[in-house]
């Protein structure tokens, strides 16, 4: 247990706090009409409509705060707040609200309510298990590239995370109902998020080829890291080869789901885990 | 896999008609057609067919001042330095290091003398005995680097005993050991090059190393090659691989550039095909309809 007893810290369990408010507040809106009813009486909308408002409104502060704590680790190390799992945890919750609204309101892709939990999922390790000590960056990770390279990586992370997050919903909506509205619309927003997330995660592996050029002397060096995310990579080009239509909504959403795992495998397991010791275990 | 992309090309219309899928496909196999010609195996067959004599990779280990022939190229490292992070409290470190007989490496130990009392080096049959410890004057320079102290310290090792005074700067005691210790080289080569060194206990910022390329014709450049920044001539890249901790052996080593511009092309097409196929498509589409439901409106 790593608990944080400066500013930093702070920010971290205000952010926390405001993620899982602000969950609590737009999952209540999802409740059967019915049970609004008996809880708000007559007009549930009104109150439907105010928890949504005070979800937001949780969920930007839950911003404010998380971005606020990168911003100020960024400052107070002088290097991109992407060095470990505590810095690259805390990067990912503050991207969650921008990304959100983003999607709300250019790709018209809800489940927000996900998105604050995965925020506030994200924060209860910085919170509690990893440490913030500070490491120098070590010499093969002074490069240009790094930000840009670990920051599109992660993006795509975030945004992949979401479309699972349809491909759950349209599976649970397929299995009431193969051919309704709501199945293609589910469709329409799990394919919206992939070929956002897609080209990001492919401009990662590019810079990171460039890097690894630059380096390590070589573009590729079959490294467990590289090779999880050439898995997760292939998964998700897979995808775009599938059939479309209705037919094949459930086949593309597994699909989704074993690339989220993949991204998951790649960020998490490769490194803890000592299974998989390579050259990108700068961040265990 | 080239291949599979080749037939997609030729045989899918929808890829060859739409620019962006083309793009795509056609960036990936150029990825990955320039990393197999840049590979060894195409360097062997270029070499056996071609007669071009290029190596694909190599390295050497070098000191500054030492010279190697790496391939057609001759290389000599004409200095190096290294760069640490401040820290709270610099503090110089006693290191034991055998090597095999190529001169790598083996084992790296830290030791930590007592004043007066014996230490045993590893399993070398050497003990040390630190005689006197002098701090000198504690300013530290702009890397946060306080000057080494001065120690003296005695040596034994089956009766024979060395005496050695370490001050600044004086990193590498390898000839003293051996010749204060060893009756001869071999010995001291038989014992696993046993070797003290003073190095500083801070993590390194940068390391650098001034290289000198020549070919045939005689100079071919100068740079300073740092960990993230090559050295680009000769149809080569040479890269700083690893530095000791005091910079006084590093490790060159050259990638042959064969196929590089091939595999950036490809990179840069495959992410442009992404990005319009993905991105700019949907893009446009929905304002080109917008701009036709507007029409119709007008109409």
């Amino acid at each position: 247990m790593a608990i944080k007893y400066d500013t930093l810290g702070l920010l971290i369990y205000i952010a926390l706090t405001a993620n899982i408010l602000a969950w609590v507040a737009m999952l209540s809106t999802h409740f059967p009409r019915r049970f609004r009813a008996i809880r708000w009486g007559v007009y549930p909308h009104v109150f439907v409509t105010r928890l949504t408002k005070i979800g937001w409104a949780f969920f930007a502060l839950g911003f404010v705060a998380s971005a606020g704590g990168v911003l100020m680790r960024g400052l107070s190390t002088g290097q991109p707040p992407m060095r470990n799992m505590f810095e690259v945890m805390m990067f990912i919750a503050a991207v969650m609200f921008p990304l959100s609204v983003f999607c709300r309101l250019v790709l018209r892709v809800g489940s927000c309510w996900a998105d604050a939990l995965l925020a506030a999922v994200l924060l209860v390790p910085v919170g509690f298990v990893f440490s913030a000590e500070v490491a120098h960056l070590p010499p093969v990770l002074q490069n240009p590239l790094f930000g840009p390279h670990v920051a599109t990586y992660l993006l795509a992370y975030a945004i992949l995370a979401k479309a699972a997050v349809q491909a759950v919903a349209l599976l649970r909506i397929s299995r009431r109902d193969a051919t309704s509205q709501p199945l293609s619309e589910r469709s329409g927003e799990l394919d919206r998020m992939v070929r956002l997330g897609f080209p990001l995660l492919t401009m990662g592996l590019c810079l990171g080829a460039i890097w690894g050029k630059l380096a390590w002397g070589d573009y590729w060096n079959w490294d467990p890291k590289e090779m999880w995310s050439l898995a997760t990579w292939l998964i998700f080009a897979g995808y775009f080869h599938l059939p479309k239509g209705s037919r094949a909504d459930k086949l593309r959403a597994w699909v989704a789901l074993a690339g989220f795992a993949m991204t998951i495998i790649t960020l998490l397991w490769v490194n803890f885990s000592k299974l998989f010791a390579g050259l990108h275990n700068y961040a265990s | 896999m080239l291949a599979l992309l080749a037939l997609s090309l030729a045989a899918c219309r929808a890829v060859r008609r739409d620019m962006w899928m083309l793009a795509i496909h056609l960036g990936l196999g150029l990825v990955i057609f320039g990393a197999m010609w840049g590979s060894d195996k195409a360097h062997e067959l270029r070499s056996h067919w071609l007669g071009k004599d290029k190596i694909p990779a190599g390295e050497v280990s070098l000191a500054p001042g030492e010279q190697a022939r790496l391939g057609e190229l001759t290389l000599k490292l004409a200095a190096t330095r290294v760069e640490y992070y401040p820290a709270d409290e610099p503090r110089w470190q006693f290191y034991f290091e055998t090597s095999n007989p190529a001169g790598q490496v083996v084992s790296r130990t830290p030791i930590h003398p007592k004043p007066g009392q014996l230490t045993e080096l590893g399993d070398s049959g050497i003990q040390l005995r630190l005689m006197e410890y002098i701090e000198q004057n504690p300013t530290r320079d702009r890397n946060g680097l306080l000057p080494p102290p001065i120690v003296k310290m005695e040596f034994l090792r089956g009766g024979v005993v060395g005496q050695l005074a370490m001050a600044a700067k004086e990193n590498s005691r390898r000839e003293l050991l051996r010749l204060m210790l060893f009756d001869t080289e071999q010995d001291w080569l038989q014992a696993g090059r046993p070797t003290l060194m003073l190095s500083p206990d801070q993590a390194a910022r940068k390391y650098q190393a001034e290289l000198v390329v020549f070919n045939q014709a005689g100079f071919l450049a100068r740079k300073t090659v740092e960990i993230n920044k090559p050295m680009h001539c000769g149809g080569y890249h040479f890269y700083l691989a690893h530095s000791d901790p005091t910079g006084r052996e590093v490790v060159i080593m050259a990638r042959s550039d064969s196929g590089l511009r091939i595999v950036y092309t490809g990179l840069a097409l495959l992410l442009a095909g992404l990005i319009g196929r993905l991105w700019i498509r949907p893009i446009w589409r929905k304002i080109s309809t917008r701009k036709k439901q507007e029409a119709c409106d007008g109409d």
